[in-house]
């Protein structure tokens, strides 16, 4: 009884001073991440004068749609992402510092589908009254057992549906800061050609993965990221843990795996940014495949890696995808040449 | 006068700020059954415990038959207290006795048959060689107390430094203990004990030191036992053993 | 996706047929999660058994989550989530947290069991908090930092086996050679001490040993059950034997067999990490000795009861017939 006594008051001790520390990190970080973001995205589209008094702040989950949010949201509102690069959504545990995030914006835009369990507790407890936007508003899911919801979260592997997505986010913006605003009509503006942008790397991406021969079309990374992806451009994919980087592989699957690299006669199985490597390697170690990668799943690159934007990333990963897989690459070059991604 | 076998000078152990073993000073002979009496919280078991290297002394010297520190430690056996152990443990009453052999067997060393003999020597005299193999927990307090016992005999030391081994024990065991002793003082080895009872101190022991955080007195029951010492040891508590130390005096050693 | 497979009962024959791959070797990395989980097994076994003989048995688990910050802060400095730097900085850590709970716990006036508590509670925190900064300003990925939470022996590098296989022969020869010290040291200190027994040098060396076991086998199991491999074994073998070759020897046994089990069912079922099972299976054996052991065991401690009720109403029944027989005038 002493023992459980001290241990609870001594564990009370530690989790109010780890609260303590953190709500005091300053806020100077989170902006200079924003505004870079920003600044990648962004074209020439400065013409337009910011609305007068404070920009309101638009809470965002995932750093996909902090890229998003800030190019086409521009200088109109100040873009706060909760999750930083190289994160993993599934895992992420909130602080009291996102939650404070919250409380002071005026809207939140969310991905969706179950991906973040944690937000709705975050968006609920924030008191006041905010919109929340889903980007995933509208997208046809895969469906998938095990998964929380029963649905695959990672839509924006299908650039249709992203497209979709990047209305809702456009819509959303623009109803915040009203649809006849100067701040309304150029986000309106930026969001169409975001979009433009997204639909020409559709297309694109449709080119590049069919110059990858027929039996090689298969696509192996450590968790069930890019079924997607994997609908919209003809191509099997396979994840060696399962949708959620929660749950945990057996040795039977990283088994079942080698045995299908062995049998596809796969050149490249593919890591991930913000997964473990370690059974991709082992995979690879086993047949003789590459490890290539890594791909980007549920975050954009950090900074430095060629991979800061939605865009960008997407690029990227088709890149790494079809130079792995035996296809043939050729850059992308976006619909607007001021806008195009590094 | 035979050689000293222990010479103990200006012993001082504190916890906190209190000394609880203060200045504490004697000589021991060999052939000498010595009881250690004192209150609760004396320090009689802490004084022990230092001399035996189980806790450090914070000032003063020992010498145990001319040498000290670790080689000094050696020549000491030690039976302690049975409430410091843990009963549970998976040893029978033969490696517990066998454990007496460890100063000499050390790390790796194989038993011989001297070995053997000594261990089930040290058994027969305590009347345990029938609960070889049982495990110790699996025993009474008298016969805990005798295997204890029986350890230090397999030792085959000749100084004794044993802490309260008739607490919890039968009145048969407590006797054949005394036998026990006496041999061990005949054979010319020097016993002290840490007693709790001064009912039976003048029967069991030739010398009593008398302590109480220093030592008051040293010599012979008749000698030791008067009123004044027993209340520099006492203090207050003179008054309940008042009968008890009349009849202790009377007796004599 | 996991579960659902084990769900729908894989026939016999299945199960029958992937043991046989199982043990065919068909890939290296089977082979080298067998080799680890038995290693990981049998040297928390050994280790553990003193923790749980000593009474210590939560410092197996303060042991495994006081390497979280030193994992946290070896990122931070290596930039990578690199084996070498990240166990070292476990390391480091944890021999930390032993050191303080040594410190603390020799006072006069402190309890062992209170010390321990605090030092896993703060180090952990303390862990947690230096886990969020980094999801805050991380520059390099971090993927894989919480791997060292959970472990999966499936994804066990060859360095990292041969790290494990060094300090399991290293630790395994150790406890052999000292096994007398080791021994009357827990049984009774203040004696050993009396006969030369190092016996402070030897509670700090295992605390430092169980530092290492745990840094090596986090891997294989992960910090949060790391801690039941320490003492599952310790406290079924104890059920068995009344020795400590005995009891030492089966908590080995157990602890290696419960790895082997574990790799074993995590090949056979998908979704199925090896760290978990491994955990069930000792928790198995452990019931077992409960339930059945010769030393205390329930079904034990059953039968001699009702034996000695029958020799007692035995007892009562013959002097009952006795004095009848008297009272009805037989002579005796």
């Amino acid at each position: 009884m002493t023992m459980k006594c001290s241990t609870m008051m001594w564990c009370g001790l530690a989790v109010s001073l780890q609260l303590f520390a953190m709500g005091c990190e300053p806020e100077n970080k989170k902006q200079k991440t924003t505004e870079t973001s920003a600044q990648a995205g962004e074209g020439a589209e400065t013409g337009s004068k910011p609305a007068a008094g404070e920009k309101p702040i638009v809470v965002v989950t995932t750093t996909m749609l902090a890229t998003a949010a800030a190019e086409i949201g521009g200088d109109a509102v100040d873009v706060r992402s909760i999750m930083k690069p190289g994160g993993d959504p599934h895992l992420y545990q909130p602080r009291p510092s996102d939650a404070k995030m919250v409380t002071e914006s005026a809207l939140v835009i969310t991905s969706g589908l179950h991906l973040e369990g944690w937000v709705d507790d975050l968006v609920r407890n924030a008191g006041g009254e905010r919109p929340v936007v889903v980007a995933s508003d509208g997208v046809e899911p895969i469906k998938m057992e095990g998964s929380p919801g029963g649905v695959d979260p990672h839509f924006w592997f299908d650039l249709q549906e992203w497209s979709k997505a990047s209305q809702n986010i456009t819509r959303g913006m623009v109803d915040l800061v009203g649809a006849e605003s100067d701040a309304g009509k150029d986000i309106a503006k930026r969001g169409a050609a975001y979009k433009a942008k997204i639909d020409a790397l559709h297309g694109w991406t449709g080119e590049r993965l069919a110059t990858i021969p027929e039996e090689q079309r298969i696509l192996i990374t450590s968790h069930d990221a890019f079924n997607y992806f994997g609908r919209a451009y003809s191509i099997d994919v396979v994840g060696i843990q399962g949708v959620s980087t929660e749950q945990e592989a057996s040795q039977r699957d990283v088994a079942n795996i080698i045995e299908t690299v062995k049998k596809r006669k796969t050149p490249a199985i593919f890591v991930e940014s913000s997964v473990n490597p370690a059974l991709i390697k082992q995979v690879a170690s086993e047949t003789g495949s590459k490890a290539a990668g890594p791909l980007f799943s549920d975050s954009v690159g950090t900074e430095g890696s060629g991979a800061e934007t939605f865009v960008t990333m997407f690029v990227k990963n088709v890149e790494e995808i079809t130079v792995n897989l035996g296809g043939k690459y050729e850059a992308f070059s976006a619909p607007d040449a001021k806008e195009s991604g590094k | 006068m035979s050689e000293a076998v222990l010479k103990v000078s200006g012993l001082t152990i504190a916890y906190d700020r209190e000394p609880v073993v203060e200045d504490f000073s004697f000589t021991t002979y060999p052939g000498q059954l010595i009881g250690i009496v004192g209150p609760n919280g004396a320090g009689k078991s802490t004084m022990i415990k230092a001399l035996v290297g189980s806790l450090e002394a914070d000032l003063g010297d020992v010498w145990v038959k001319g040498v000290q520190g670790k080689k000094a430690r050696k020549l000491l056996t030690y039976v302690p207290q049975r409430g410091s152990v843990d009963w549970d443990f998976p040893v029978t009453v033969y490696d517990v006795v066998k454990q007496g052999r460890y100063g000499k067997l050390g790390l790796l060393g194989r038993m011989t048959k001297k070995d053997r003999e000594i261990i089930d020597d040290a058994l027969a005299k305590v009347a345990m060689q029938d609960f070889a193999g049982r495990q110790i927990g699996e025993l009474s307090g008298g016969q805990q107390q005798r295997v204890f016992l029986a350890r230090a005999l397999a030792q085959q030391g000749d100084i004794y430094l044993l802490d309260e081994p008739f607490t919890g024990v039968d009145a048969k065991t407590e006797a054949a203990i005394v036998e026990v002793l006496r041999e061990l003082r005949e054979q010319g080895a020097c016993v002290m004990v840490v007693h709790h009872d001064l009912s039976t101190v003048g029967e069991y022991f030739d010398t009593v030191m008398l302590m109480n955080k220093r030592l008051i007195a040293m010599g012979s029951t008749a000698e030791v036992f008067n009123k004044e010492n027993l209340r520099n040891a006492y203090g207050g508590k003179l008054a309940i053993f008042d009968a008890d130390a009349m009849a202790v005096a009377g007796q004599g050693g | 996706m996991g579960a659902a497979s084990l769900m729908t009962a894989l026939e016999v024959a299945e199960i029958g047929a992937r043991t046989v791959e199982f043990f065919s070797f068909k890939y290296a990395f089977v082979a080298r999660a067998l080799a680890a989980s038995i290693m990981v097994g049998g040297l928390c076994g050994a280790v553990g058994t003193f923790l749980v003989l000593r009474r210590l048995s939560l410092m197996g688990d303060a042991a495994g989550h006081s390497t979280l910050p030193g994992i946290c802060v070896a990122f931070l400095l290596a930039g990578s989530v690199s084996t070498l730097p990240i166990m070292a900085g476990a390391l480091v850590s944890a021999l930390l947290a032993a050191i303080v709970v040594g410190v603390i716990s020799r006072g006069p006036r402190s309890r062992s069991d209170a010390a321990i508590g605090i030092v896993l509670s703060v180090f952990f925190g303390i862990g947690i908090v230096l886990l969020s900064h980094i999801q805050r300003v991380a520059t390099t990925s971090y993927a894989g930092l919480d791997a060292m939470l959970l472990g999966n022996v499936a994804g066990i590098s060859p360095e990292q086996l041969t790290a494990l296989a060094v300090v399991t022969v290293v630790l395994g020869g150790a406890t052999l050679l000292f096994l007398r010290p080791l021994s009357i040291s827990t049984f009774d200190p203040s004696f050993a001490a009396s006969v030369g027994i190092p016996v402070r040098a030897i509670h700090y060396a295992l605390l430092g040993a169980l530092s290492l076991s745990v840094v090596v086998s986090v891997q294989a199991v992960g910090v949060v059950l790391v801690s039941a491999m320490l003492i599952i074994p310790g406290a079924s073998a104890v059920y068995w034997f009344k020795r400590m070759p005995g009891v030492l020897g089966t908590a080995v046994g157990l602890g290696a067999l419960s790895g082997a089990l574990g790799a074993w069912v995590s090949y056979i079922f998908e979704g199925v990490s090896t760290g978990p099972a491994m955990v069930l299976v000792a928790t198995t054996f452990f019931l077992c000795s409960l339930g059945f052991g010769p030393r205390g065991g329930l079904l034990w401690r059953a039968v001699r009861r009702r034996e000695r009720q029958r020799a007692l109403v035995a007892r009562a029944d013959a002097s009952t017939s006795a004095s009848a027989y008297v009272e009805a005038g037989g002579g005796l």
